[in-house]
């Protein structure tokens, strides 16, 4: 193996790394909070307060992806498919 | 090292369970309101894991879009079921219940038959592996909700 052919493996094992690490970071912040929504006790918590923590995460969904899909140019058409 | 990863996730999921404390005695209303919350909070991630997985081009735009038209959806579903839990909640009578209860369950169907869509657009080659765990993981939880469910209506 020459130094040219050296340096190419070099680049990929790098792009491979760093690949890995993007999506290992995403996972693990997704895992983390995964966790801790589901292992964190509310002694307190009644059913209206449990109702509207899911209305305001339903909320939350809805809001976060239609806003990403404008952010993307696309737009929901009268048939419910988002088209650019 | 990735494998070692995923495996921890996992098993620390499993340890610890879905469903965190409750109060004793609490209704399964209750218990379904707060587990669909734990799934709307995934879903929530899902979002974020997909943007960043179409920032980095490790899925292409055309999937992001699916998964998002598709969490959006899942949204609904839970804005949907809500609603359904309140009135269920408050019925006065089990005849009342009963019909709550279809609402419920509608409901519950929209958001499961969404959340095994959500692993439609992404295939399972290479670092995606870790977004179906998740997603996988989330699915699980939904059954959650679906095993409190009475079958009578009579909770």
């Amino acid at each position: 193996m020459n130094g040219q052919d050296a340096l190419k493996w070099l680049d990929l094992i790098a792009a491979i790394l760093a690949r890995t690490n993007v999506v290992a970071a995403a996972a693990i912040a997704a895992m983390r909070t995964l966790y801790a929504a589901w292992s964190e006790a509310h002694p307190d918590a009644t059913f209206e307060d449990f109702v509207s923590r899911l209305e305001a995460g339903s909320l939350d969904v809805i809001g976060s992806g239609e806003a990403w899909m404008a952010l993307h140019g696309y737009v929901r058409q009268s048939d419910g498919i988002w088209r650019k | 090292m990735s494998r070692l990863l995923t495996a921890t996730c996992l098993v620390s999921l499993m340890l610890t369970g879905c469903g965190g404390n409750l109060p004793p005695g609490s209704t399964p209303q209750t218990k379904i309101a707060k587990y669909a919350g734990d799934v709307m909070a995934g879903v929530r991630e899902v979002q974020r894991m997909t943007d960043t997985l179409e920032r980095t081009a490790i899925i292409t735009e055309a999937q992001a879009v699916a998964v998002m038209a598709i969490s959006i959806r899942v949204g609904q579903g839970g804005l949907q079921l809500a609603s359904a839990l309140r009135v269920y909640d408050a019925a006065a009578d089990l005849a009342a219940r009963k019909l709550a209860l279809a609402e419920v369950n509608a409901a519950l169907d929209i958001i499961d038959r969404e959340l095994k869509e959500l692993l439609a657009p992404i295939d399972a080659s290479g670092q995606k592996a870790k977004y179906i765990d998740l997603v996988t993981e989330i699915v699980r939880a939904a059954w959650n909700v679906r095993i409190l469910l009475p079958a009578g209506g009579a909770a």
